[in-house]
């Protein structure tokens, strides 16, 4: 890609600066400081990659001398065709680029152009001053870091790399150190050889083990034999001490047999059955002792009993007398009171009738009527006079209350009437009217602002259109036509051409055919100069009219805006003045609709209050009206009640003549006679009852005495008096029953004594048989009487129970020592002991026998200890376990190892790889940059080195001495960066097939001589692929490059 | 004729090796494997009614003192013994007479070949008062055995059917110790018709006429013994012709299997994939299997494995789980063989780093001498380390070098690309 021309519209001190002559190759450009160097390059740089956005904030290049801030370049490519790219910094810095044919590209396609170089690789690489130069870092920006390296792989992942496989490798295994897998596991593989080794050296012990056990056996074999053998013979003695009590036992009751006497034969059980028989002859014989005595006693008794017999005949009578004799006291008691009670109520009836009146009699009282009937007609009079006085009452309080109520009313209807009052003077108005304004007020509310609105607006159109007016004006005064060159000289060209051939032909054959050819070529010339100029002017009128175009669209469409506003507010303001005149508003502005819309607000209002009051006092004077027509009801009521009570009064006076009453009682006074009537009646009635009740008394009394005194004669007793009558029956009755209980008793004890003289006979027939039984038991016994027959009895009883002793000892020897030959040999052994020696045997041997079982018991524990060993040794899987687990563990250190291995082989092979790479491989760029630098320096340094891992670059120089760039002078260095800078030129170049020109600004400053010189041959053979632009200010290096390069374009900024 | 059973090297109680990880009911499983297999053995000679039992040596490991194993043993002779048919046994280099061994009182049918001074001692085996065979016998006296043991073994003049039973090692790289180092030309050489051998445990007729058998041991106990486990039933008929026939009796076989994992980019497939492969047919009630899993190939999960180192204990897991009681297949190791899927032969011609990386592994492959280096860089762990070296010397052969390498490859491939 090469510049062509460049066109600065404004750009820093630039304005209107065109230069279209570049060379493709190398151009200088001098100029003085401040004559606009830096600012050349940059604004190339802005051109082709854009302005800075804000966030960058680096100068800008305001157009200082005026002009629009931008401008455009034309460039060509490789086939020579070209491009305008054309940038403004105000334009949204949207970039222009037009094609050869006049179509428009866009960004992408400049980044095309520009082989996708990136902004930051073009100011780094391809536009830099010193200043960028001496700043190494310029250089580091990873895209250029990256190209350095176009070997692909970045230099700090591969350090990263190294470490990671370093750290993985020590992880697996690290010569000291507790931490790493395999030093772990091999710590636990110790432990568990360890425990292998216990386990081998355990087993080893099994045989000691086992013959430990059968010597342990032959012990114990040998000590539960002894202890058997001891056991018996304890058990034999244990016998005979056992044996010993009764053996002597058997021994004695022998010997005291011997000593009694001989008695063959006794009856069995003898004493016992003697003396049952002596018992049962001595209660018989004072059984019938006893009853012989009874007998006598009983037949005295009887003997002494007397009884009243003629008593007993008259038992009947007695009998009647003693039921009637509570009937004759009582009668006898009670006739004396019950005669005085009679007199008393006669005397109570005669003053009860006095008090009644004078006119009252018996005879009158029984003939009164007193019915219910009778009284109920009283009683009804009773009632209505009650009623009709209640009801009087009732309607006498109404008429007072009425009357306090409508005082109350007049009242509150003079307090409304003043209110009402207050209202006199307000002025009434239309409803109707109300709503129109109402709605004309909601109506302007909406409208009035819209109107200012569309009023505003319709000024802003107004000036819009005014100031389009203007540009256009301004547009069309601009030439449309440019001058063209005229189209006579051809003419002339031609009338010369012909001149030409007159004078060939005359014979002036080479003058004629050389100015022949001169016009000719002239001609032509011409003819194409014309040509390119009409193409020129035509692109430029082309665009003035599309500009003057637009802006008549713009103005056509503002127009149609502002006629279409107009005729809004016209409508709006119809409106506004209908509503307005409603209002009677002449002047309808918004404050006063409001103001008006507040008056109506309060006026109506008021109204309603007046409203409000006026029902009041309507309502206030129909209550009363109301009131005084209940009051007049009210009084006729009363006078209907008082006629009605005079009617009563005259029925009254009417009753009471017809059942001869005086006229002037009230019902409750006949009700009260009727009560006493009834009283004096009771009495009546119970004075005949006591009458009665005398008579039949005095006759009870008469009665008793004559069936009395009729029984006392036939018993040949006295007559008593009439008080004693009383307890002379009492006397009777009592006589009467002793009599009768004497007699009873008599014939019992007959009875008795017939029975106790049966029993006395069967008692002694008893007698007699038990005498002859106590006979034969003698007889029996050999024995004469019963005292010899109980001394025989004793010893043959005695002499049965040492038979018996010794049997039942003999059985307890034989329990103990068996039968036979076995029991002589045992009461043999007997006759020889004595229980003190078989004791002190028997602790001798028990004492053995503890011991005995002490050591075995020992003995056993030793031998179970043993064979739980022994049996563990045998049954222990362990060892198996054991040698699984190591192993195991043998398997993951082998796993683990080939792991190291593998992080140990990988980062070996890595470093070697990398330095290798490093010595033999060094990158294409850094290989390119190698060669510029050492033509640079002359020579001096062969070689650039730029280690893979690092951030630096090293430069090897003709002696092999290495050195870092802080090491080399200020000049060298720039040297060496301008040599990175080519070398990464190139690469970029082979890489995007886009061949960038390069802008330098005044680089060689810190150059020697010698060196400046080689470093523009460089820069000569850079020229022959990339265009070069040059700046500087140093007289001797552009003239140096001039007279080292002839073909230099030399452009001047002054 | 004559019947027999011809077992060796029972290793009775010896641990398993080779499993990283196992679980109780598993190590249970594994520690009774070998007894079992022994019993099952025992039941063989009563199922088919064999006049005896032959074992050639190597019955347990004295070095471990495991008396549980040897009072095991003896009670399985004795199941033997009380239905009348006879054991014979020599000792080899793990069980050797000098060795470790509980005082046990052998069941009375037993025959132990104990001679401490090497003589051959012959034991006529009679049938019905008729001489049917001569067991001639060997044991080891001591471990170090290095005398080539069956030039002492001669057969006698009119001699019935002969039989030498030994412990040792025939032919050169068996992958055993060449303890008792013979030939097969001196095994023909002693006459004998037949040779019940032990030492070597991979089953195998050596020759036939005469048959010279390796029973191999009737459990395997490591990856290295994979494969069918048994003893071997040998009928001789009138004519004396031998008739062996293999009959495995192992409980725990191991099984290995490679999987191409390359067209497998996701983890669910892999695990499918892993439990398809594993999911072995039970042959019977009683075997149970443990697998060797080996991922080989180029996939995207290579990345993931790097990353989620846990990622095969956890499938391994996964899976595990799946098999309970017995008879089990447990997956005892997944190893991670799988690279990442990077066309290195195009990367080893890039000019560039990767070129050059790829070219010094190249390098490295190529030339074993290159080898060396790599081996003291190791050297550290593998054998300077003094707790590791007996277990790790042997690691480091150039075999295991290039594995190594191959892995390291990988990883660096697999870090180097992802950061372009």
């Amino acid at each position: 890609m090469k510049i062509n021309a460049i066109h600065i519209e404004g750009f820093g001190i630039f304005h209107d600066y065109k230069y279209d002559n570049f060379s493709p190759n190398l151009n200088l450009i001098i100029g003085d400081n401040e004559a606009g160097k830096t600012t050349f390059l940059t604004f190339i740089r802005y051109i082709l990659f854009g302005f800075p956005t804000g966030r960058e904030s680096l100068n800008p290049y305001p157009p200082l001398k005026g002009g629009k801030h931008g401008g455009r370049i034309r460039i060509s490519d490789r086939d020579n065709l070209n491009y305008v790219i054309e940038r403004f910094a105000d334009y949204r810095k949207n970039v222009t680029i037009t094609f050869p044919d006049g179509s428009k590209g866009d960004e992408s396609d400049l980044a095309r152009l520009l082989g996708h170089a990136s902004r930051d690789l073009f100011f780094t690489l391809f536009a830099f001053s010193l200043n960028d130069l001496e700043q190494f870092e310029t250089l580091n920006k990873s895209e250029i870091q990256s190209r350095i390296y176009s070997m692909g792989t970045g230099v700090s992942s591969l350090l990263e790399l190294q470490k990671k496989l370093k750290k993985k490798a020590e992880d697996i295994f690290k010569k000291s150190g507790k931490k790493p897998y395999i030093n772990r596991y091999f710590d636990e593989l110790g432990e568990i050889q360890q425990k292998i080794q216990e386990i081998k050296q355990r087993a080893e012990s099994y045989d000691q083990l086992k013959k430990e056990k059968e010597d342990l056996f032959d012990k114990i074999k040998r000590l539960k034999e002894e202890k058997q053998e001891k056991e018996s013979a304890l058990f034999n003695i244990n016998n005979l001490l056992r044996a010993w009590e009764d053996w002597t036992e058997l021994i004695n009751a022998e010997k005291e047999l011997s000593n009694l006497a001989e008695i063959p034969e006794f009856p069995p059980d003898g004493i016992h059955r003697l003396n049952r028989v002596v018992d049962k002859e001595n209660d018989i014989i004072s059984q019938i002792e006893e009853l012989e005595t009874s007998i006598k006693e009983k037949k005295k008794e009887i003997d002494s009993i007397a009884i009243d017999i003629k008593l007993i005949n008259h038992e009947i009578m007695i009998n009647e007398l003693v039921r009637g004799r509570d009937k004759f006291i009582s009668a006898f008691d009670d006739i004396f009171v019950i005669k005085e009670k009679l007199e008393d109520a006669k005397k109570e009836l005669k003053s009860d009738i006095k008090e009644l009146g004078v006119e009252w009699d018996e005879n009158k009282i029984k003939t009164l009527d007193t019915s219910i009937s009778r009284r109920d007609e009283v009683q009804k009079f009773n009632d209505g006079f009650q009623d009709i006085n209640q009801l009087l009452t009732d309607v006498e309080n109404r008429l007072s209350e009425k009357n306090s109520q409508l005082t109350l009313l007049k009242e509150e209807e003079a307090k409304a009437r003043v209110n009402l009052d207050a209202f006199a003077d307000i002025k009434e108005i239309k409803r109707e009217d109300f709503v129109k304004k109402k709605k004309a007020i909601k109506i302007l509310r909406v409208t009035l602002p819209d109107y200012q609105r569309l009023r505003s607006e319709f000024s802003h159109i107004e000036e819009r259109i005014k100031d389009l007016e203007s540009q256009l004006s301004a547009k069309q005064r601009e030439p449309l036509s440019f001058y063209k060159l005229p189209f006579w000289p051809i003419f002339v060209f031609v009338i010369f051409m012909g001149i030409s051939g007159y004078l060939f032909f005359r014979g002036e054959k080479f003058t004629g055919s050389l100015i022949f050819l001169f016009f000719l070529f002239l001609n032509f010339g011409y003819l194409f100069f014309r040509n390119k100029i009409v193409a020129k002017i035509n692109i430029t009128r082309n665009r003035l009219i599309q500009e003057i175009k637009e802006i008549k669209n713009l103005l056509k469409d503002e127009k149609e805006k502002r006629e279409k506003v107009k005729s809004q507010i016209e409508r709006y303001e119809a409106l506004t003045n209908q509503h307005a005149n409603i209002l009677g508003i002449e002047n309808p502005i918004l404050a006063v609709v409001e103001e008006e819309a507040d008056t109506l607000e309060k006026t109506a209002e008021m109204l309603s209050k007046k409203e409000r009051f006026l029902e009041e006092y309507k309502r206030i004077i129909e209550k009363r009206r109301l009131l005084e027509k209940e009051y007049e009801k009210t009084k006729e009521f009363k006078e209907d009640i008082e006629k009605k009570k005079k009617s009563i009064e005259e029925d009254w006076k009417n009753w009471l003549n017809k059942h001869q009453f005086p006229s002037t009682i009230t019902p409750i006074t006949v009700l009260d006679i009727f009560s006493r009537v009834a009283a004096i009646r009771e009495k009546m009635e119970k004075i005949s009852d006591l009458g009665l009740r005398v008579n039949q008394m005095e006759r009870t009394i008469k009665e008793f005495k004559e069936k009395l005194n009729k029984l006392l004669f036939s018993l040949g007793r006295d007559i008593p008096l009439d008080r004693e009558i009383s307890i002379t029956v009492d006397l009777l009755s009592k006589e009467l029953a002793e009599a009768k209980s004497a007699l009873q008793k008599k014939n019992d004890i007959e009875s008795q004594v017939k029975r106790e003289e049966i029993k006395l006979k069967q008692l002694n027939l008893n007698l007699e048989k038990i005498r002859s039984e106590k006979k034969v038991l003698l007889d029996e016994g050999n024995a004469i009487d019963v005292d010899e027959f109980y001394l025989k009895a004793r010893i043959f009883e005695k002499r049965k129970n040492f038979i018996e002793d010794i049997k039942l000892h003999k059985k307890q020897i034989q329990k103990i020592a068996g039968i036979g030959e076995a029991y002589d040999n045992f009461i043999s052994q007997l006759e020889k002991s004595d229980p003190q020696k078989l004791n002190n045997e028997k602790e001798k041997i028990e004492n053995r026998i503890k011991e005995i079982d002490l050591s075995l018991e020992e003995l056993m524990k030793t031998d179970g200890e043993y064979k739980a060993k022994i049996d563990d040794l045998e049954k222990r899987e362990e060892i198996s376990k054991m040698r699984l687990e190591e192993n195991r563990l043998i398997e993951k250190i082998k796993e683990e190892a080939k792991k190291w291995a593998v992080y140990t082989i990988a980062l070996r092979i890595l470093e070697k790889a990398k330095q290798r790479y490093e010595k033999e491989r060094q990158p294409a760029v850094i290989k390119q940059s190698q060669l510029f630098f050492k033509e640079i320096t002359l020579g001096n340094y062969k070689q650039i080195f730029s280690p893979l891992e690092g951030n630096y670059i090293e430069v090897i120089g003709k002696n092999d001495e290495r050195k870092m760039i802080t090491q080399l002078s200020r000049g060298t260095a720039e040297q060496l960066y301008l040599a990175l800078r080519f070398g990464l030129i190139r690469e970029f170049s082979e890489h995007s097939g886009v061949n960038l020109p390069i802008i330098m600004d005044d680089i060689f400053v810190n150059f020697d001589n010698h060196r400046l010189k080689a470093a523009i041959s460089t820069i000569k053979e850079l020229s022959d692929t990339h265009q070069i632009l040059f700046f500087t200010c140093h007289p001797e290096i552009s003239n140096l490059i001039r007279s080292s390069i002839k073909e230099t374009e030399v452009i001047s900024l002054s | 004729m004559l019947k027999f059973i011809h077992t060796a090297d029972l290793h009775l109680g010896s641990p398993f090796s080779g499993i990283k990880e196992f679980n109780e009911r598993l190590a249970s499983a594994l520690f009774e494997a070998t007894f079992l297999a022994f019993n099952k053995i025992i039941d063989l000679c009563i199922f088919h009614h064999v006049d005896f039992l032959l074992i050639a040596g190597d019955i347990y490991d004295s070095e471990d003192r495991n008396i549980r194993a040897q009072l095991k043993f003896r009670d399985a002779l004795s199941r033997l013994s009380e239905k009348g048919i006879y054991t014979y046994i020599v000792h080899g280099n793990h069980d050797p007479l000098n060795g470790w061994s509980a005082t046990l009182k052998w069941p009375k049918h037993v025959y132990i070949f104990s001679d401490p001074n090497l003589n051959v001692e012959k034991i006529p085996y009679i049938k019905n008062g008729q001489k049917l065979a001569h067991i001639h016998g060997i044991s080891f006296p001591q471990k170090n055995i290095t005398e080539n043991l069956a030039k002492r073994f001669k057969r006698e003049k009119g001699a019935p059917f002969s039989i030498g039973l030994l412990h040792c090692n025939i032919g050169t790289n068996t992958g055993h110790e060449p303890y008792a180092q013979s030939s097969i030309e001196d095994l023909i050489k002693s006459g004998m018709d037949y040779w019940a051998l032990g030492h070597i445990h991979k089953p195998q007729i050596l020759k036939e006429n005469p048959t010279i058998i390796y029973p191999g041991n009737p459990q395997g106990r490591d990856l290295g013994e994979s494969g069918e486990r048994g003893c071997y039933l040998i009928e001789v008929d009138n004519s004396l012709r031998i008739k062996p026939q293999f009959i495995p009796v192992d409980r725990i076989r191991w099984i290995h299997r490679d999987i191409d994992i390359t067209k497998i980019d996701e983890e669910d497939e892999l695990i499918n994939l892993i439990r398809n492969e594993s999911n072995l047919p039970y042959l019977d009630d009683e075997l149970s299997y443990i697998i060797r899993i080996k991922l080989l190939g180029r996939s995207p999960l290579y990345k993931q494995f790097l990353n989620y180192p846990d990622m095969f204990d956890a499938i391994q897991e996964e899976i595990n789980q799946e098999f309970q009681g017995l008879p089990f297949i447990w997956i005892e190791r997944i190893e991670n063989e799988v690279k990442p899927p990077i066309d290195i032969s195009s990367r080893i011609k890039a000019q560039d780093f990767i070129g050059d990386l790829l070219r010094l592994i190249e390098e490295y492959k190529k030339n074993p001498s290159n080898l060396e280096e790599l081996r003291s860089l190791l050297a550290p762990l593998f054998s300077n380390y003094s707790k590791a070296r007996s277990i790790l010397e042997d690691e480091v052969e150039d075999k295991e070098i290039l594995a190594m390498l191959d892995k390291a490859e990988a990883y660096l491939i697999d870090a180097l690309i992802e950061e372009v």
